[in-house]
């Protein structure tokens, strides 16, 4: 089941972990800050796509790229070993062990010895002693790392002193630089007595058959040194083809993981080194040097035509550190072994779909990952096609089910919808700012209320109304098809009103064709089949050479026709059309902006030929929506065009780009989420002191408009389109 | 005779400004609490040496045979103020010591990073066992960015690098308790770096 109880008490329990949250948040606050002043000079985008061309090339020739590698080490002496799973890993070290009589293992960081359990395995061989200090408290306890760079970020100091007393067996105080130094005594024994050390691999250079590793502790070194055995665990998307491709990674992996321009250890291992004749010398000999090269699922990733992408990853955990999902509940609850978005779509193949359900259901397809990633994976696409995946494998239970398929059946739909005007009159309520709300909902439906009020349906749609309006259109310049969307259509069809007053005056007539839902909620439930239904339903209609622009006011739909009805109708007869509607898509605001900019008009000018319903100057703030912001990339035009009011007053809130919480279905699904992410959206919104918040997707609007109602404000949440038609 | 296997000397980039490059390292080293200083010669070098060990106020140190300064000199100078420098491969008298004095090849103006063929077993156990690190360089062996230091070593060991190379960027350090930023975990928590002209 994607999202059970098992998986809320979790949540909620995360939720209530003061620790976990104050850790977390405060990271989550400070790294963009730190990341963006360790990036500065460099052009995070040119390099970022120069990594994913390396990666690319790598991926196509993986296999032949780890032939050659592997041919270089043996060339120098090592020893390299093909594990197909975590079982052949056991072996290998097993067998190594035993040819030395191993007593003790000293282990730097490994995700993929994490991944394949393999302390679990190898306990009763060896005694297995995790080095990197965070892997070592976590290891004392018996857990896992909750961030792949960071694993004991969910730890307190005081939780980490009861570990070190508990370990150590004596008081430790919960003094940070004194459990350090504690940890260095403590493991440097481990270090000299070592049979054998185990190491990660950041990097495996195929061209000159070199092992690199970044690191900070030191322990990678002395990994790699004490021990007169060293293993390296390798996994195959590691490969790099030669020093050049290492450059570009050193120059991204320590800035994008840690706002380090270099790790204070990079080690580049091509063969095995001198090391002291048992352990203390003085005789020097040669180490012995074995390389395990893992697949466990990585052969099957890098070959698939739409999860290779994933194979671009650094493991730098960047897309962890921005989510505002991670941030709330971390690694243990948003990931399996590999946490946030990246890890959903690792687990998927190192581990099982099953085990990924849970991780990739916390997404909330916000997009900010993407635009951080040094690797320029579009991890929130992955993830959706993932949950599509996934769903083929385990269907969604009953209701949301019913509800996805009920999206193709759009006579069904449509009545759906309006029969929802008059049962939400039922419970709606005047707020302040004169919209109708509903606050609360009977049985078991409160949990979808009572955080945020939701929007009582109008009685008339969008649909009907455009029938009545009369549209003056001055110097005439086009035609305009406006897609509407379900919530303009039905719960704020006065948006769509404003939008054809608006685009009127710019000298455009809107037609509102023939239309059914764009099909996003069943791709962001995982229902690829169903939003293909629902994109061949709505095609033909807006495939027409008499539009010179087709427009939508809610950017999560205009992504849909822009972006994933191409994706979706791909192979399809509908294949030509969706492309025809892709490329004359546009956002509401960002259309408004580039007709204004067309005219040759600055845009002050044009201010002035708005119609406005005020004299006085009013406080406005702007809240980025997701997908206008992340996924469309349209975040200075709606700034200009507000600026350019000469009534408004702009100002800027404080993380005018962070989720609103919204999320689609996300909120209905995990509303403990969406509360908390809304929570903060208010704070920030509130302490601008603006009067009005201006926003571009209905979507947002209702989550922000109801948290606002809710918590009886005085603040306003308009659509842009209302705000521009001067409609407060 | 080099102590080294392979000099790198010849094969740093064209036209490397040091008095341009130097200030930049220096900056770079610092900013990720690294102490750098600069000395005209051997000498100066050796007697910077043992007035960092002085500073630090030990008393056993190890070292390992270089080029750019002498060992023999060092223990002769060191011994004057009361300080014993080891220069025998003895894996429990380098775990011992408080103070670690070692060669580097080249430094990396971009970053601050000191970089090293670190192959010799003697040379990676004092420059990771004791809790201070002080590693000598070329001052004109300072190249700008890692790219750089890459090519000079692709070209050096004609394609076929050393087994080890270390790359030393600032003190070992850690975040992993609360990401409050901890120095001297497994390496050593200080290092010095002198360039020699």
């Amino acid at each position: 089941m994607p999202v059970d109880s098992v998986l809320k008490a979790k949540v909620n329990k995360a939720l209530s972990d003061p620790v976990l949250r104050g850790a977390l948040g405060k990271f989550g606050d400070e790294f963009p800050i730190s990341r963006a002043r360790v990036y500065e000079g460099i052009d995070f985008e040119e390099l970022r796509t120069a990594i994913a061309n390396a990666k690319k090339e790598v991926i196509e020739d993986f296999e032949a790229l780890a032939d050659q590698f592997e041919a270089n080490l043996k060339k120098r002496g090592a020893i390299v070993h093909r594990a197909k799973d975590g079982n052949d890993v056991y072996r290998i070290l097993k067998d190594i062990a035993k040819a030395h009589n191993a007593k003790v293992c000293v282990k730097s960081k490994s995700m993929v010895s994490e991944e394949i359990h393999l302390n679990e395995h190898l306990k009763d061989t060896m005694e297995m002693v995790e080095t990197d200090l965070g892997e070592w408290i976590i290891q004392q306890v018996n857990e896992k790392p909750s961030h792949m760079v960071m694993p004991a970020i969910h730890l307190s100091k005081e939780r980490c002193a009861e570990i070190f007393s508990q370990a150590l067996g004596r008081k430790v105080e919960p003094d940070i630089s004194q459990m350090v130094q504690l940890a260095r005594q403590t493991l440097r024994n481990h270090f000299l007595n070592a049979d054998i050390g185990i190491s990660g691999c950041n990097a495996a250079i195929a061209e000159t058959g070199t092992m690199v590793m970044f690191t900070n502790e030191g322990n990678g070194r002395l990994t790699a040194t004490m021990p007169p055995v060293h293993v390296f665990l390798v996994g195959y998307e590691k490969l790099l083809k030669n020093f050049k491709d290492l450059a570009l990674l050193a120059k991204a992996l320590p800035r994008s993981a840690t706002a380090q321009a270099l790790t204070s250890y990079v080690t580049l291992i091509s063969g095995p080194v001198e090391t002291l004749k048992d352990k203390v010398g003085p005789e020097v000999v040669h180490k012995e040097l074995h390389v395990i090269l893992v697949d466990n699922g990585r052969r099957e990733l890098l070959t698939d035509p739409v999860f290779k992408e994933a194979g671009q990853c650094t493991r730098c955990a960047s897309c962890l550190n921005v989510c505002p999902v991670y941030q709330l509940v971390g690694g243990h609850v948003f990931g399996h072994i590999y946490a946030g978005g990246i890890g959903s779509l690792l687990t998927g193949f190192f581990n099982s779909l099953k085990e990924t359900d849970h991780v990739q259901e916390m997404c909330i397809s916000c997009g900010r990952c993407a635009a951080f990633c040094p690797g320029k994976i579009d991890i929130p696409r992955l993830i959706l096609e993932m949950r599509n995946r996934v769903r083929k494998e385990i269907p969604l239970p009953g209701m949301q089910n019913f509800i996805v398929n009920t999206l193709k059946r759009r006579g069904l739909f449509q009545f759906g919808l309006r029969q929802a005007s008059w049962a939400t009159a039922l419970f709606a309520k005047e707020g302040k700012d004169g919209n109708k709300y509903i606050r609360s909902l009977p049985f078991g439906f409160n949990r979808l209320a009572n955080w945020r009020s939701l929007p009582a349906f109008s009685s008339q749609p969008f649909r009907e109304r455009i029938k009545t309006m009369k549209q003056e259109v001055v110097n005439k310049r086009g035609k305009v098809a406006f897609f509407g969307g379900c919530v303009i259509d039905y719960a704020y069809p006065e948006i769509g009103e404003s939008l054809v007053r608006v685009l009127n005056r710019e000298g455009y007539e809107v037609v509102y064709p023939d239309q059914t839902c764009c099909g996003a909620p069943a791709i962001y439930m995982g229902s690829m089949d169903v939003a293909r239904e629902v994109a061949k339903q709505n095609i033909n209609e807006f495939a027409k050479d008499e539009f010179d622009y087709i427009v939508s006011a809610c950017p999560t739909c205009t992504v849909a026709l822009k972006d994933q009805w191409v994706q979706v109708l791909k192979g399809t007869d509908s294949e030509a059309k969706a492309k025809q509607v892709s490329a004359k898509t546009l956002d509401f605001i960002k259309l408004v902006s580039n007709l204004r900019k067309e005219k040759g008009e600055a845009l002050k000018e044009t201010a002035a030929t708005t119609h406005v319903a005020t004299s006085q100057q009013i406080n406005v703030t702007y809240h980025d929506s997701c997908h206008l912001n992340w996924d469309l990339g349209v975040k200075e035009e709606p700034r200009e065009v507000l600026k350019a009011q000469s009534h408004i007053n702009f100002i800027e809130m404080n993380e005018s780009d962070r989720c609103c919480g919204f999320g689609g279905s996300y909120c209905i699904k995990l509303p403990e989420i969406s509360q908390e992410l809304l929570k903060r959206k208010l704070k920030n919104i509130e302490e601008s002191k603006a009067q009005i918040v201006a926003v571009d997707c209905p979507g947002c609007l209702m989550n922000i408009r109801g948290g606002l109602d809710k918590q009886g404000s005085n603040v306003k949440a308009l659509h842009t389109a209302q705000l521009l038609d001067g409609k407060y | 005779m080099l102590t080294k296997t392979v000099d790198w000397l010849p094969y740093l980039p064209q036209g490397l400004d040091k008095e341009k490059l130097y200030p930049k390292f220096k900056e770079k080293a610092e900013a990720v609490l690294a102490k750098v200083v600069r000395a005209k010669d051997k000498e100066e070098a050796e007697n910077l040496i043992v007035q960092e060990m002085k500073a630090a106020g030990i008393k056993n140190a190890v070292g390992v045979p270089m080029d750019l300064v002498d060992i023999e000199a060092i223990k002769e100078k060191a011994k004057a103020a009361g300080i014993t420098v080891s220069s025998e491969l003895n894996r429990d008298i380098i775990e011992k010591a408080e103070f670690g004095i070692s060669e580097f090849d080249l430094g990396i103006a971009d970053t601050g990073t000191i970089v090293q063929d670190a192959d010799s077993i003697h040379k990676r156990l004092v420059s990771m066992l004791p809790p201070i690190h002080l590693a000598v360089i070329p001052t004109k062996a300072i190249v700008e960015t890692f790219l750089d230091s890459l090519e000079v070593i692709q070209k050096a060991y004609k394609g076929n690098p050393s087994n080890y190379i270390a790359y030393i960027t600032g003190p070992s350090r850690t975040a992993d308790i609360e990401r409050v930023l901890t120095i001297g975990v497994h390496g050593p928590a200080t290092l010095i770096v002198v360039c020699v002209d």
